[in-house]
């Protein structure tokens, strides 16, 4: 902190600005599976090597073909032919020695069946489950196995597709479903591109969006004390435009309840009696600055809505109950807020102990700084000592035969340590993030993909909404799935033969019609030009559609692993036509 | 190209590809249409050869631009060219992936050209390493499309400037199209400027905030948090202490003094967290970056360029914004033009002065302007100098002009010529007693 930084903090300065030590040691702790090295693939994984993650592996069975020189950045003429797991890995490993790169040349379709244990040492799968619409080329005579080998112990028949169908996808899902491993799917289709992610729970502690808060509805002692210290009619000029906002709009909340003693204030009425306790409103700027923040001070204080989610979810409740599987650090911490909030805190989180820059002179503004950050220890020792005893108490009962509980699987990365043989443990590091972040907690569960390849799984009127606004991304979704339909039945992708396109304008057209009658969507259709549209791109993989698709990929992937930031729920659509985006949850 | 030549020559794509299949898939675009291209469309030959051949310029060679060589020459453009004034530096690694540690102190645009060349077969980039105002017009007016990859407000506005400059109304082929993206940390933008038919950068100038800087009696009497002791020991110390050095903040021994004298004041204030890292960040205004965000705004001015460049689909209409922090937030819509705009407006506008404002105050409050933002505005009114920040004789003898009253110099409905040593941009106001 007091020297320059090393040559590694050097490095990765501009990233360690967003996330810090905690999500850089989160990255450099995981271990990435990317399932095909296509343009789309090769680009997310680029954007993961660069700041640093532990390791990935390609899972790609494809040789390099002339079209992947043409869209992929990480192979080059003299490639052609080579397993293009090889090639990439390679490739995306020179930008960065600290990241280790291993590459598998089997068919994940053969592998998910033949060893699915596999798919098990990954903290996060990227799926990019589509594949050039070049020459089918003979299966490749170099070894399809890299430095890491899949105990291939009998050797499978070897496809160049490297496509997994639906119902592969979701045993694929299956497996990860259970340990809580993320799994992101990509796609880059002609213009259009999408990002789907799933996840049985993911835990936000920090969102990165901080709201102050300063307690103005209900001082505590040291706070009021502080008020009480101070006497605005006794200062002079100069010394009451240094008294924060802080204490000017509790001195206001005191006045106006010595006049009102039944009626609340409103916002406004607040505002105009700070205004009005001021002197001169051109010098004290502070008590400006007070009446712009009156309504802090006014209404009842509540618990914002995403982290009472949070306390109020059944996995806290699970917390310390016989028989359950021992619970996530998280959800003991989350546990122990909750108590908290109910019994000592008096309807109040932690307090996260910082405090916004106000108006004021340096030891009134510092005298309460400190006032929050001790008040901050003193929730944070209480949280302890119920974390504490919330431990002692689970590694008390008998041990659950289930080991079946989330994230029993793979290797833990940072923040989602714990010791399966021996007893539950909470970091204190752990602890100390919850509660300086309690108010802004998340946590997001996804719909599983199983069940939004169903028709059953989608809510009925939720295609239609979306179709019914004009040009709406939402479009591109239904095509890509109407285009895995017409593969599925066609064993190839729609325009991709030059004499084919009018023929597949009909094809997809009625895969597109028998998707949205299993959904029953009733009165809504895909617009014939967007068809024809697909069609016409005949699978390409533009590279600028597969590097933004990507990279949004990749951003995601960042936010699942290290725990900071929001990622998406579910599935994010672009369509590269008229460059627009959007978010959708069936 | 000759194709046209040949008899009966099936559209081969062998012709412009330096190992066939290569275009594959850009050529699924270019060899169909399809019911979003331009009524003017016409798939086949001509389009590839319009593709390849034409140039385009890349400005900046940074985390923006290092994308933009790779999706541009990928995307079918093979030549393009490239300007960036900086050498490599460590912490551009975790993202300039064209960069390795060994190239660290190397020309950015020479290093990254060799490197794009050297992947990718058949596609020829064109470095310069120097600043933007080292060109002029007749080297801008060689490309088709500009694509800027920058990280400062000045420099986008001299571009900009200079490609609206150029356009000569009676000329078609002096209109060129400009692309524009920005990130910082996990929020960027990117927009496409058709000069004269959408809105220029200079149009929403105000939309760019310039960092809000620390009030200078804050940093003097009443400091509260670190960076009010940082900016203590750079803003006022280190010129007291060391009138001669220019403080720079790439060199550790000058971070290291300021973070000595910043760390001493904040503990005389019992003021906590002024770190190293701290220090840098607010010295050097150091803005967050990460590769994923230049990848997702990079790659969505070349997909514009590609659209530009081929009209196989339409160019967006003109402005997207990506918000990656919390979920994915993207919205694109159209800016509109400013008809008082300085640049591709009339660049006349009214405003209110009060009459006891000296020339000073008047100046202080185009500088606030955040539609103008000037650094170092000269004034003119008719027939005569108000106040000129260059050359430094006319400053010297128009500098008396600065505590005089607005009134004493100017009357009502004078036009005031506002120009920037920095910018190739004129401002005229219209005066009206406040
Ligand atoms: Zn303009």
């Amino acid at each position: 902190m007091s020297h320059p930084p090393d040559k590694k903090q050097q490095r990765y300065d501009r990233q360690l600005r967003l996330w810090g030590a905690h999500g850089q040691a989160a990255l450099e702790s995981s271990h990435v599976l990317l399932i095909n090295g296509n343009a789309t693939g090769a680009e997310i994984l680029k954007n993961l090597v660069l700041p640093g993650i532990a390791s990935f592996t390609i899972l790609d069975p494809s040789p390099v073909l002339p079209s992947d020189l043409g869209s992929n950045f990480f192979v080059d003429p003299e490639d052609i032919g080579k397993p293009r797991a090889k090639v990439v890995a390679e490739r995306l490993r020179e930008m960065n020695e600290d990241v280790a790169g291993e590459w598998v040349g089997e068919s994940p379709s053969t592998l998910l069946s033949t060893n699915p244990s596999f798919f098990l040492r990954f903290h996060l799968v990227v799926l990019c489950n589509h594949n050039s619409p070049g020459p089918s080329s003979s299966a490749s005579s170099t070894p399809p196995v890299g430095s890491s080998t899949p105990s291939p112990s009998t050797p499978t028949p070897q496809s160049t597709s490297g496509l997994l169908s639906e119902k592969e996808v979701a045993a694929l899902e299956d497996l990860l479903w259970e340990r809580n491993v993320p799994l992101v799917m990509v796609r880059s289709y002609g213009l259009a591109g999408m990002v789907r992610v799933g996840r049985k729970e993911h835990r936000v502690i920090d969102p990165h969006t901080p709201t102050p808060d300063l307690r103005l509805q209900t001082p505590f002692p040291a706070l009021q004390a502080l008020v009480d210290s101070v006497n605005l009619d006794a200062l002079d000029d100069h010394a009451r435009t240094g008294v924060p906002f802080v204490v000017i709009l509790c001195k206001a909340m005191e006045k106006w309840k010595k006049e009102n003693p039944t009626t609340p204030p409103t916002a406004s009425a607040l505002k105009k009696l700070v205004l009005a306790m001021s002197k001169d409103l051109n010098r004290e700027e502070n008590f400006v600055e007070a009446s712009g923040q009156a309504y802090r001070a006014c209404g009842k204080y509540e618990i914002p809505r995403t982290a009472r989610n949070v306390l109020e979810d059944p996995e806290c409740d699970k917390v310390g109950v016989v028989g359950a599987p021992p619970p996530h650090p998280f959800w003991i911490v989350a546990r122990a807020v909750r108590d908290f909030a109910r019994e000592e805190g008096a309807g109040y989180l932690p307090h996260p102990g910082s405090v916004p820059d106000m108006k004021a002179d340096t030891g009134k503004y510092v005298e309460l700084a400190t006032i929050y950050r001790q008040k901050h220890l003193s929730d944070l020792a209480s949280i302890r000592t119920r974390v504490a005893s919330v431990v002692s108490q689970i590694n008390s009962l008998p041990r659950s035969t289930s080991t079946s509980s989330i994230d029993s699987a793979p290797p833990p990365a940072v923040g989602e340590t714990r010791e399966w043989a021996g007893s539950v443990q909470v970091k204190d590091e752990e602890i100390e993030r919850w509660c300086k972040n309690a108010s802004q907690v998340v946590v997001k569960r996804y719909k599983r993909v199983k069940d939004e390849l169903g028709e059953a799984g989608v809510e009925a009127g939720e295609p239609a909404r979306h179709l019914s606004q004009p040009d709406s991304p939402f479009l591109h979704y239904v095509l890509l799935r109407a285009v895995d339909r017409f593969r599925d039945v066609h064993h190839r992708f729609p325009g991709v033969l030059a004499d084919e396109v009018e023929p597949d304008i009909r094809l997809l057209k009625k895969q597109v019609q028998e998707l949205l009658k299993g959904w029953g969507s009733q009165g809504v259709t895909v617009p014939d030009e967007y068809v024809h549209e697909t069609v016409r791109c005949g699978a390409a993989e533009l590279h600028a559609i597969a590097a933004l698709i990507g990279g949004i990929a990749s951003q995601e992937c960042i936010k699942l692993i290290t725990g900071q930031y929001v990622p998406v729920v579910d599935t994010f659509v672009f369509d590269g036509i008229k460059s627009v985006g959007g978010v959708y949850e069936l | 190209m000759e194709t046209d030549g040949e008899i009966d020559a099936p559209e081969s794509a062998t012709v412009f590809e330096d190992i066939p299949g290569q275009y594959t898939h850009i050529y699924k675009y270019l060899e169909r249409t399809g019911p979003f291209t331009d009524p003017s469309f016409e798939p086949g030959n001509e389009r590839k050869e319009f593709l390849h051949t034409c140039k385009v310029l890349v400005i900046g060679a940074g985390g923006l631009g290092c994308e933009l060589l790779k999706d541009l020459a990928l995307m079918g453009f093979k030549d393009i060219h490239v300007i960036d004034m900086d050498t490599i530096d460590i912490s551009n690694l975790n993202r300039q992936f064209l960069f390795r540690p060994a190239d660290v102190g190397r020309p950015k645009a020479t290093v990254a050209a060799e490197f794009v060349m050297k992947r990718i077969p058949g596609v020829k980039v064109t470095p310069f390493y120097g600043r933007i105002q080292d060109k002029d017009e007749s080297y801008y007016s060689e490309f088709s499309i500009i694509i800027c990859g920058l990280d400062s407000v000045e420099a986008r506005r001299w571009m900009n400037a200079t490609v609206v400059g150029m356009l000569d109304e009676e000329d078609p082929s002096t209109l060129k199209p400009m692309i524009d993206g920005g990130t910082e940390g996990f929020k960027g933008q990117s927009r496409v400027i058709l000069p004269t038919m959408t809105a220029c950068y200079e149009c929403s100038l105000d939309m760019h905030t310039q960092r809000q800087a620390f009030p200078i009696c804050t940093i003097a009497n009443t400091p509260r948090l670190p960076e009010h002791c940082i900016e203590w020991a750079s803003v006022i110390m280190w010129p007291k202490e060391w009138p001669d050095t220019k403080l720079d903040g790439d060199d550790p021994e000058h971070i290291q003094w300021l973070f000595n004298m910043a760390s001493k004041r904040a503990a005389e204030f019992k003021i906590q967290g002024v770190t190293w890292s701290l220090t840098q960040g607010v010295v050097k205004n150091i803005i967050p970056a990460i590769a994923s965000t230049n990848a997702v705004v990079a790659a969505s001015c070349a997909l514009e360029a590609f659209k530009l460049a081929t009209s196989c689909a339409p160019t967006m209409s003109n402005y997207m914004m990506y918000v990656g922090d919390d979920g994915i937030y993207t919205y694109t819509f159209e800016l509109q033009r400013k008809p008082e705009c300085p640049v591709c407006g009339s660049g006349l506008q009214k405003v209110q002065v009060r009459r006891d404002y000296t020339l000073e105050d008047f100046i202080d409050t185009l500088k606030e302007r955040k539609e103008i933002q000037l650094k170092r505005p000269s004034l003119m009114a008719p027939g005569r100098s108000l106040y000129m920040t260059h050359p430094p004789d006319l400053e010297e003898r128009t500098r008396d002009n600065l505590v005089k009253r607005m009134d004493e110099l100017v009357e009502e409905g004078n036009e005031i010529t506002v120009t920037d040593p920095g910018l190739p941009i004129t401002l005229r106001l219209l005066i009206e007693w406040e």
